[in-house]
């Protein structure tokens, strides 16, 4: 897993590549959570890279949408391939995950 | 059909040999590879589960069989030598509703669920057997 950060209008955007899985999901919690304690609470996720996620990533997504709930952040996430988004469809996490086709809809949504 | 095994130990470290053992196995005998990706998601999860809630706090070994039937079907055992853990009995999680209830587990028996054609657990002796078939 490689995660790039990107500041897009004001608004912070981590590129992910690669596997979020159980053997790296501590490094990405402690990056995702790390900038939303940091007081980022516009975040965008661009998994267009993303080529696996297991339910290891999906709570670290689910921690960090709970914190951001706290503080009235946004998190949304983009360029998600099929088979993820479908993952995505089977947790249920679409309910309150906002997934977009772009990066420059998801900066307007969050 | 012959049937494939390896013994590993119980870490979450295991997991890219576990995967490449599976895929190396059954690869010759599969018509399209797009099932190795619902199969990595399964493994990964119910190794986590072995290396969690069979072994906790302590290691112990994990026993991967798999095989292929006539008929199609790819059948992937999980055998653990640690404490009696029945995934199928874990409670599902909640995917309605508040979001702010979310329970954060049990989510990866959930995904196995829902990708595996049939998955069976029974306890043999000293030892917890889980299989998972998916239909090629």
């Amino acid at each position: 897993m490689e995660v790039t950060e990107t500041r897009l209008e004001g608004i912070l955007v981590l590129g992910v590549k690669g596997r979020l899985d159980s053997t790296n999901s501590e490094d990405f919690e402690r990056m995702l959570l790390g900038s939303v304690r940091q007081g980022e609470n516009r975040l965008v996720l661009d998994f267009g890279e993303l080529d696996y996620i297991s339910s290891a990533g999906l709570r670290v997504l689910l921690k960090a949408v709970k914190e951001l709930k706290v503080s009235d952040g946004h998190l949304a996430l983009c360029s998600v391939r099929d088979y993820i988004k479908e993952i995505f469809e089977m947790s249920g996490f679409v309910s309150f995950l906002p997934i977009h086709s772009t990066v420059e809809d998801s900066l307007r949504a969050v | 059909m012959a049937i494939h095994s390896l013994e590993l130990p119980a870490t979450l470290s295991s997991l890219t040999t576990l995967e490449n053992f599976v895929r190396q196995a059954m690869e010759p005998a599969v018509p399209s590879p797009d099932v190795f990706r619902d199969i990595r998601l399964v493994l990964e999860e119910l190794l986590v589960n072995i290396v969690f809630y069979a072994y906790p706090g302590e290691g112990g070994k994990v026993r991967v069989e798999c095989s292929l039937d006539p008929g199609g079907k790819l059948c992937i055992r999980l055998r653990d030598w640690g404490i009696p853990f029945n995934p199928l009995e874990y409670p599902p999680p909640r995917l309605e509703g508040d979001m702010a209830e979310r329970e954060i587990g049990g989510l990866g028996i959930h995904l196995v669920k829902q990708l595996a054609h049939e998955i069976r657990y029974f306890r043999q002796e000293d030892s917890n057997v889980l299989t998972v078939c998916f239909q090629l």
